[in-house]
């Protein structure tokens, strides 16, 4: 009989934890769908620096979500049509109030500024370097954090395509490329 | 196309379509469905004449494709490093199009078009009756933030539209928005 008057509150608690999370963070369907539509990870690749390039990162990699947290992130390619990542570019960054920040691509091609880095006032603008070749971007960044946001492939009206340094036949050779060393790649 | 008075033909209709779409959002809280008073008889549009360069100054500060470069947007702007209007063109594919400026112009005139048509009758007094001036001086909310202060270039670019004869020089300065330190490419 004891076990009987139990059960109704029993039964509320665990209604209650199971609703609690659901309640306190709230789940965001366009945002499930657009984690979802990324993927599975790509086995030959390492959770970490190296992975998922070409995708936008601060789906994963804003604030409050699973991953580590970055303010800004991306993957730069040698050229637009190639897959072929840019390795050890610089990426520079102005915002408007005239602060600069330099972050570099790794083997992948990926980058990302970590929160304790640097927070731009928007709108910023950026530059790639690598070696002599330089590509400005044609227009400040007002909003966005991931590049893959705006830049993604195939290019069209509402996208300049995947983000690279040159289209050019004549400097592309001089563009160095390598592959990743065994220690990249490391959290 | 001539500034001023626009045709009934071209912007009623279009008012009265976007007004039936919302019916069915709104039944329940039409109390006269049949008072169409409100919808005015005639709209103005600001000048159509030089707002290439009223465009040309937006786009850096608003079109960009993180912003209002976006099919998504009511307030849509097209051009060379932005959304582009044709299938196949991209926003590295050169300067804006006049089919472009066309689309943006219509975007933004037909955002609020009572209202700026009442900001017109004033010959452009009062402009923050418009969200679009609201908004760009951060004074309604506004993911983008604050764009421009009263008096700044791009504030005196499109108040000057609104007020009937566009001010090429601040246009120019706005629309040449760049880095601290830097130069903007033409």
């Amino acid at each position: 009989m004891d076990r009987l008057r139990l059960i109704p509150p029993a039964l509320v608690l665990a209604c209650l934890s199971a609703c609690a999370p659901a309640v306190l963070a709230p789940v965001d369907p366009e945002h499930e769908a657009a984690v979802e539509a990324l993927g599975p990870e790509d086995p030959t690749i390492p959770v970490g620096p190296l992975h998922r390039a070409g995708q936008p990162c601060m789906l994963c990699h804003d604030l409050g979500e699973d991953a580590a947290p970055f303010n800004i992130a991306g993957t730069i390619y040698r050229d637009n049509l190639s897959k072929t990542p840019l390795t050890d570019a610089d990426v520079l960054f102005v915002d408007s109030a005239s602060n600069q920040f330099t972050a570099h691509t790794n083997c992948a091609g990926n980058f990302y500024i970590g929160l304790e880095s640097f927070e731009p006032v928007w709108p910023f603008w950026v530059t790639i370097r690598q070696g002599a070749n330089d590509s400005a971007m044609g227009s400040p960044v007002h909003r966005e954090r991931s590049c893959a946001a705006c830049h993604f492939n195939p290019a069209g009206p509402q996208t300049a395509g995947q983000v690279f340094l040159t289209s050019d036949d004549f400097v592309l050779p001089m563009i160095p490329v390598r592959p990743c060393r065994p220690d990249e790649g490391k959290i | 196309m001539k500034s001023g008075r626009v045709a009934r033909a071209t912007l009623v209709p279009a008012i009265a379509v976007v007004l039936a779409s919302a019916v069915p959002a709104c039944q329940g809280q039409i109390s006269d469905p049949g008072g169409w008073g409100g919808v005015r008889q005639e709209l103005l549009a600001p000048p159509r004449t030089n707002f290439e360069q009223v465009a040309d100054a937006m786009q850096p500060h608003c079109g960009t494709l993180d912003c209002h470069g976006q099919v998504g947007r009511n307030m849509r702007l097209y051009g060379g490093r932005g959304l582009r209007l044709a299938p196949g063109t991209n926003p590295l594919d050169g300067d804006t199009t006049p089919a472009e400026y066309d689309a943006t112009f219509w975007s933004v005139v037909g955002l609020e078009p009572e209202t700026m048509t009442a900001v017109l009758e004033d010959k452009g007094a009062n402009p923050e009756r418009l969200s679009l001036i609201r908004k760009a001086r951060g004074h309604e909310r506004h993911k983008g933030g604050t764009l421009m202060n009263m008096g700044d270039p791009l504030d005196q670019c499109l108040t000057s539209w609104l007020s009937g004869a566009v001010l090429a020089a601040p246009c120019q300065v706005a629309a040449m928005y760049a880095a601290p330190g830097m130069v903007a490419a033409p």
